[in-house]
């Protein structure tokens, strides 16, 4: 095991956890509240189950993995060369897409937030550049800071909820009834999508944990404490505003905290807030970008595990690394020039992928391998 | 020690990018900000007024205040920005919206979606309609050279909420309530003569004043505009007077001869006619379908507030056994709303019992006072009232066909199969809905009253 990039398992669970909170402000509370109303606060417990399964399989998957290896390496592994190729350009394109859309959604929020008028541009190339600067240096600084900021960002939305308990209504959340069974199951794929993002997307850096029994155990934990965490969320946030308000506003919880009042003298801390999201947005693109890197080096034959190479270091395929950061910048530019386009992006479209890769993409190559013997 | 520096320097990078603290592009000195406390909307033959009044300032200049009109509310604040002397004007912390009553009767619905869109504004702003006058006048005139609207308007908010429990309808209120229900309550204010005497240095006028293009800061027109109110007072106290006996009850918006027997509202001063105008409670809007239509009077608020959950602290005045009049002071209460059924889905009536606490705060001269009897007598007379209150509530519901109090949601969360069963929408059913009412009243104590 190499030690210069070597992680435990609970780092790679903690970058996890910043990264599921990206879609999970942008998406969750509003894509699953248009679907069960009020009942919305159940959605991540009924998607708990499923998920749990997904969790189960893809640790399945993962402890089939070799010292060093990540998904990428396993897909190479079940599909031979050429499919695998193929399959690594696709998750490549996918992850460099995904990269481009939160720089994209990154600065929108900043602009309807903190900077009104300004434009996306400034924003998502500053932050291009500095996860550039990340995805060419050790993957473990980028684990590593996930658990310095972990505590600030988990602190901090606990006390957002806490202080956010006072105005929950419970008009705004109940009765729940057995009519709210279907509304509630529709809802839960908003969960599902998030919590499945959360699930494959830390495979991109497995590689750097040794071999250790017990990741379906810790896997599951970890999910279930996520799904906890998003039922909160929906309690704070339905329960302060009620499900109909929350269908009018594109980020409820930002609005929310806008509103909160600390000890009857803090108020408008929401720039402070936003700015914070910064970090699970840097740490997503991140590893986006050293995932999507690394998966064109194997593509191309190269070795893609970090030595510990410079920065200026072109060697054995990093040369990609620009490129890769450039096209995630670039789409970026071109997502959503509009707000109306940039909901469909956020809604529509970059969930709909999200669900075809997690539950499509990955089983297949899983169903490959097995049948191949592969695995 | 590493891991805690990097936390400290994370968080400290923070505070510089928050986009408030850059020195070298948008810092201001706070003297440099006009920071928007109040905010008065307005329709006027086809455009937007918007006016605003900042607070009070340290110095003890009069606040600042502006009022400039456009074809919508962001270009009304752009128009008061180019004609006034401020440098930036801040709305990051607006306290309070006010209304004005045509604007409330024409499209309240699209200044409210502004209000949620808008990214500067909390959403939970106590919003208010001002009764029969425009929200420009009640910004623009209210206060005096020291004090302003803002201030007038934060002394009427803990009088809306004097209760620990009871509240003031914000715009996410109003808003969830329309999206939910059709309709909604939202309270209501009304530009009077104050009851204080101003002293000698308020002669009208209101130093600080960025006028925009609004000539109604002249002292001139100030003055005169004092006077009208106080005819136009006296007017309402006299047919007051002739209406005073009659139930206190809801009033159509626009009408005339709209005060009722409103104990207090002949509030009077020596300084009457130079003393400032100020804003007081007026009761609640009705709105139903994003537009103003009617009034509920502000002697029905302990009905309101039973509910609502959220009873404020009120006076009750009632007759005790010698016909004297006795003041009751409710500070306590609940109601109960129960739906009646004849069948699945089937809704016939709406049972409501309510509990209320009250205690003693003016009694009659009578012989019998602190006689249980006497108690008794006085708890009768207190459920009575309480009663009749809820019955004029619930029935401007029913007869508007307007469910502003969320009489669905209670019925839904009593019984919600039955609920989901109805064939008709709950306001459709309303009006044929039969009312039981039943008031539990408590007079808890009587403040040192004794038996004579």
């Amino acid at each position: 095991m190499n030690k210069l990039t070597q992680i435990s398992r609970r780092q790679l669970f903690a970058l996890a956890t910043l990264m599921l909170l990206v879609p999970s402000l942008r998406l969750f509370i509003t894509a699953a509240t248009d679907y069960a109303g009020r009942a919305v606060w159940l959605t991540a417990l009924l998607a708990a189950l499923p998920m749990l399964i997904y969790m189960h399989f893809i640790s399945d998957l993962m402890d089939c993995r070799r010292e060093g290896e990540n998904i990428q390496e396993l897909m190479l592994r079940c599909l031979g060369q050429k499919l695998g190729r193929a399959a690594l350009a696709l998750t490549a394109a996918w992850l460099v897409l995904y990269a481009g859309f939160i720089l994209r959604s990154g600065a929108d929020r900043l602009i309807t937030t903190v900077y009104p008028n300004s434009s996306p541009g400034v924003f998502t190339l500053g932050l291009g550049l500095v996860c550039l600067a990340a995805a060419l240096g050790n993957p473990r600084s980028i684990v590593r800071s996930a658990m310095l900021i972990s505590p600030v960002l988990i602190g901090s939305l606990l006390l957002i909820l806490l202080f956010s308990l006072d105005s929950i209504e419970a008009s705004n959340l109940l009765p729940v009834t057995v009519d709210d069974a279907l509304p509630v199951a529709l809802g839960s794929l908003a969960a599902v999508d998030v919590l499945s993002f959360g699930v494959y997307a830390v495979c991109f850096l497995e590689g750097l944990c040794p071999l250790e029994p017990g990741r379906a155990r810790q896997g599951s934990l970890w999910l279930l404490a996520m799904v906890l965490l998003l039922s909160l969320l929906c309690l704070a946030v339905v329960g302060m505003f009620g499900a109909e308000l929350c269908s009018r506003l594109s980020r409820p919880f930002f609005i929310m905290v806008r509103n909160l009042v600390f000890f009857r003298t803090v108020e408008r801390v929401e720039a402070l807030v936003v700015m914070l999201w910064l970090f699970p947005d840097f740490l997503l693109v991140s590893v986006f970008l050293y995932a999507a890197q690394y998966s064109l080096r194997l593509c191309l034959g190269q070795d893609a595990r970090f030595r510990g190479e410079r920065f200026r270091d072109m060697s054995r395929g990093r040369w990609l690394i620009w490129p890769t950061a450039l096209a995630a910048i670039i789409c970026s530019l071109l997502i959503g020039p509009d707000a109306l386009s940039l909901d469909f992006w956020s809604a529509k479209l970059i969930p709909a992928i999200n669900l075809i890769f997690a539950f499509i993409f990955i089983p297949s190559i899983y169903i490959v391998g097995k049948v191949r013997k592969t695995l | 020690m590493k891991r805690y520096i990097s936390i400290l320097i994370i968080i400290s990078s923070l505070l510089s990018l928050g986009g408030c603290g850059g020195i070298h592009t948008n810092y201001r000195e706070i003297q440099q900000l006009m920071v928007v406390q109040t905010l008065g909307l307005d329709r006027e033959e086809g455009s937007v007024r918007v006016s605003m009044a900042a607070a009070a300032e340290a110095s003890g200049d009069g606040p600042r205040r502006m009022s400039a009109s456009g074809g919508t509310v962001s270009s009304a604040i752009e128009r008061a920005y180019e004609l006034s002397y401020e440098e930036e004007i801040f709305f990051s912390h607006v306290n309070h919206i006010l209304i004005g009553e045509t604007a409330a009767e024409e499209e309240l619905d699209s200044f409210l979606d502004y209000l949620c869109q808008s990214p500067e504004l909390q959403i939970d702003i106590p919003l208010y309609i001002v009764r029969e006058g425009t929200a420009e006048q009640a910004v623009m005139e209210v206060g005096d050279s020291s004090r302003g609207i803002s201030e007038v308007m934060q002394a009427v908010r803990e009088i809306f909420s004097t209760a620990s429990n009871s509240r003031v309808f914000t715009v996410a209120d109003t808003l969830r309530s329309l999206d939910r229900y059709g309709s909604a309550l939202v309270c209501a204010i009304r530009c009077e003569p104050g009851s204080e005497s101003s002293g000698p240095q308020n002669s009208g006028q209101s130093g600080g004043e960025a006028g925009g293009d609004s000539g109604d800061t002249e002292a001139e027109e100030k003055q005169a505009a004092q006077e009208k109110l106080s005819q136009a007072a006296g007017e309402e106290e006299a047919a007051g007077q002739e209406e005073q006996g009659q139930a206190a009850g809801e009033t159509e918006t626009g009408g005339e001869g709209q005060e009722t027997a409103e104990e207090g509202a002949g509030v009077r001063s020596s300084s009457e006619k130079s003393g400032p105008i100020m804003a007081g409670i007026a009761g609640y809007g009705i709105i139903r379908d994003g537009k103003l239509c009617k009034y509920l009077e502000p002697e029905l608020s302990v009905a309101v507030g039973l509910m609502t959950d959220s009873v404020p602290i009120s006076f009750i005045s009632v007759e005790d056994m010698d016909g004297s009049l006795c003041s009751l002071e409710v500070f306590q209460g609940s109601a109960k709303l129960s739906p009646v059924w004849s069948g699945p889905g089937e809704l016939i009536g709406l049972d409501i019992q309510a509990e209320v606490t009250a205690s003693v705060m003016e009694s009659g001269p009578s012989e019998a006072a602190g006689a249980e009897e006497y108690i008794n007598y006085l708890t009768g007379q207190l459920e009575s009232a309480v009663s009749e209150q809820l019955n004029a509530l619930l029935q401007s519901s029913m007869q508007l066909k307007a469910d502003f109090l969320g009489l669905a949601g209670m019925v839904e969360r009593s019984s919600p199969e039955n609920y989901r069963l109805m064939e008709q929408s709950f306001t459709e059913a309303l009006p044929k809905l039969e009312l039981q009412i039943s008031v539990s009243g408590r007079l808890s104590h009587t403040n040192d009253m004794k038996e004579a």
